[in-house]
């Protein structure tokens, strides 16, 4: 693909309720996303962590920023901050239309530094480490559930 | 309101409805009148109207291009009618303004923290993330009281305020209209008096409505008036006298300080010259204020003052040009200061203390001099001696920066023999205030310079 280009970005969350409701709403984030993405050639991936959104997308330029402008409609989270937004050769997201990485009770991030930076090479590299955070994450959860998956084969087998 | 909903309703209720093709939002006139059929059709009996800008939009726009600020207003136009379809009505008033207005039953705060919210979101576009914000003017009206114009106006005077005074919101208070007609009325009272003034201005150089008024700089050393400073004055012939504070800032807003700042150049050399002439005293210096935006075109500035030096046979030495310490535009004057100087005039540094220049920057450009701002010399003598002794210690501190860096100041605003008595105290040479003297007219000057000194 000619114009790729990767953009991560944290924001807050917005949701108000319990766990339950908060799992919920991720799932209907999941689901819109993975819709909305496949349409428009969108990968990437998503994070909760402490109370902020961490998410990934990467794709053509034109359905990227359009993705991306609806996800800013979006009231669920608000002070977004995105750390890099740069062509890229490959996608990091190939496999996922929208990959969860996991729901983490605190936040994993230093979140008033990345907020704090300033100059944009130092936003890049915080950018391009969550992405790297995000996809091992990612497919750690792949492993675990594939894992899962093949126990209860064994299960079931025995 | 959707755009399609909004093009759909022009449609069925206006007859000569126009649509602003880069945003799909209808414009200013077609707005207004979707707006006036939307709140008769539904019967809206009160109104809130939010008339919003982004900041510094000339800016951006002069940074990333002319198609990418499009870009920008247009999916900014986009945001806004996803996130606002609780909106009455959505339209787009002129370049970067936009007009909401909502029905009485929304939470008019609720909504304002949205807007702020939703509009400093990050765009995507062309492979730019860019971060913008607003100001806010808001009016309400009950719509039986008050023609729906009449209420965008007075959002539009709130964010005139706004803009005015460094808000982000502002909600419409009846003096809002008064200053911001009065600002209007000024600007074109302004214009038409550079229209018919301009034979006047460009050649003859004594002008019906715009004259000059000097304010004597003594010297304590030398104790002798050693320089004027020319400050320009407007008497309107129906206003009658315009101060400076309320018509420099609207010439400069309507590109007309060119013009008004050659002819002061002109008219404050050739009256200098004039007074050399009659008092046979020809070493008095005159400070010609110039304005930041003539900064903008170098070329034209320079064969102002050229042109001022050749015409009136002046000494450059003689000249000193004052520049404001709170210009934005400090770090490209330096070339052109430095090809002033090379003529052999002076630079000196106006309101020095109350700008945002910092020392570094103040070494970086080719000064000769600084002038104290009048408000630390204001509290030199209060009675309230925390005040009067911070003051001293400022005054003492510029004093001494000025030392250090080689130049000489002015200390402006001395109108007590207290005053005077402090800052002489503390090394002043050069002082200007009405201690000495108010400015007076060109006429005036010969007099005071030969009257004996007290």
């Amino acid at each position: 693909m000619q114009n790729l280009y990767q953009l991560s970005y944290i924001s807050k969350n917005m949701i108000e309720g319990d766990k339950q409701i908060l799992q919920s709403q991720i799932e209907s984030i999941l689901t819109s996303a993975s819709n909305n993405n496949v349409k428009l050639g969108i990968t990437g991936a998503l994070l909760y962590s402490g109370g902020y959104f961490c998410q990934v997308i990467e794709g053509e330029e034109d359905n990227l920023e359009s993705i991306f402008e609806t996800i800013q409609q979006d009231s669920r989270h608000a002070e977004i901050t995105v750390l890099n937004f740069e062509k890229t050769n490959e996608r990091n997201f190939s496999e996922w239309s929208m990959a969860f990485a996991g729901i983490e009770e605190s936040m994993r991030f230093d979140i008033t530094g990345l907020k704090d930076i300033k100059d944009q090479t130092s936003l890049q590299k915080a950018g391009k480490n969550i992405v790297n955070v995000l996809e091992v994450l990612v497919r750690k959860k792949q492993a675990s559930e594939v894992v899962m998956i093949k126990n209860k084969e064994l299960k079931i087998n025995n | 309101m959707e755009v399609d909903n909004i093009q759909s309703h022009i449609e069925n209720d206006i007859q000569d409805h126009q649509i602003d093709t880069l945003t799909n939002l209808p414009n200013r006139t077609s707005g207004c009148l979707l707006a006036e059929s939307i709140l008769l059709k539904n019967n809206v009996p009160k109104v809130h109207v939010i008339v919003l800008e982004i900041s510094r939009f000339g800016q951006i726009s002069d940074s990333v291009g002319n198609t990418l600020a499009d870009k920008i207003l247009s999916k900014v136009a986009k945001r806004l009618s996803s996130v606002f379809c609780n909106a009455l009505c959505l339209y787009r008033t002129h370049g970067d303004h936009f007009c909401l207005v909502f029905n009485d039953d929304v939470n008019l705060l609720e909504e304002v923290s949205r807007l702020t919210d939703f509009a400093q979101r990050p765009f995507a576009i062309s492979g730019n993330v860019i971060v913008l914000s607003i100001r806010m003017g808001i009016a309400s009206a009950q719509v039986k009281d008050q023609a729906f114009l009449d209420t965008m106006h007075a959002a539009e005077a709130a964010l005139h305020y706004a803009n005015n005074n460094g808000l982000k919101v502002s909600v419409f208070e009846p003096f809002m209209l008064d200053k911001a007609k009065k600002s209007h009325q000024v600007a074109n009272d302004l214009r038409c008096s550079l229209t018919t003034n301009s034979h006047e201005l460009y050649n003859a150089i004594n002008s019906d409505e715009f004259y000059l008024v000097y304010q004597p700089i003594f010297s304590k050393k030398q104790n002798k008036v050693t320089g004027f400073e020319a400050l320009l004055r407007w008497n309107h012939p129906l206003r009658g006298a315009v101060t400076p504070n309320e018509f420099i800032h609207v010439a400069e807003e309507i590109g007309v300080m060119d013009v008004l700042g050659a002819w002061v150049l002109r008219k404050a050399c050739l009256d200098i010259v004039n007074l050399h002439k009659l008092s046979e005293i020809d070493d008095v210096m005159v400070n010609i204020n110039v304005s930041p935006l003539q900064f903008l075109d170098p070329e034209l500035l320079m064969s102002s003052i050229e042109e001022a030096i050749t015409e009136s046979g002046i000494s450059p030495t003689l000249i000193r040009i004052e520049i404001t310490e709170s210009s934005e535009f400090m770090h490209s004057m330096a070339s052109t200061l430095q090809k002033i100087r090379a003529l052999g005039c002076q630079i000196a540094i106006d309101d020095f203390g109350t700008g945002y220049s910092s020392i570094v920057k103040l070494t970086t450009l080719p000064l000769n001099m600084l002038k104290v701002d009048r408000s630390f010399v204001f509290q030199l003598d209060s009675q309230d001696p925390i005040k009067s002794q911070q003051a001293l210690m400022i005054a003492r501190g510029v004093y001494g920066l000025a030392d250090a860096l080689g130049l000489s100041v002015i200390t402006e605003g001395v109108e007590t023999k207290e005053q005077l008595a402090i800052v002489t105290n503390l090394g002043a040479d050069l002082i200007q205030g009405f201690y000495f003297a108010k400015p007076m007219l060109e006429s005036e000057m010969f007099n005071y310079l030969n009257q004996p000194v007290n």
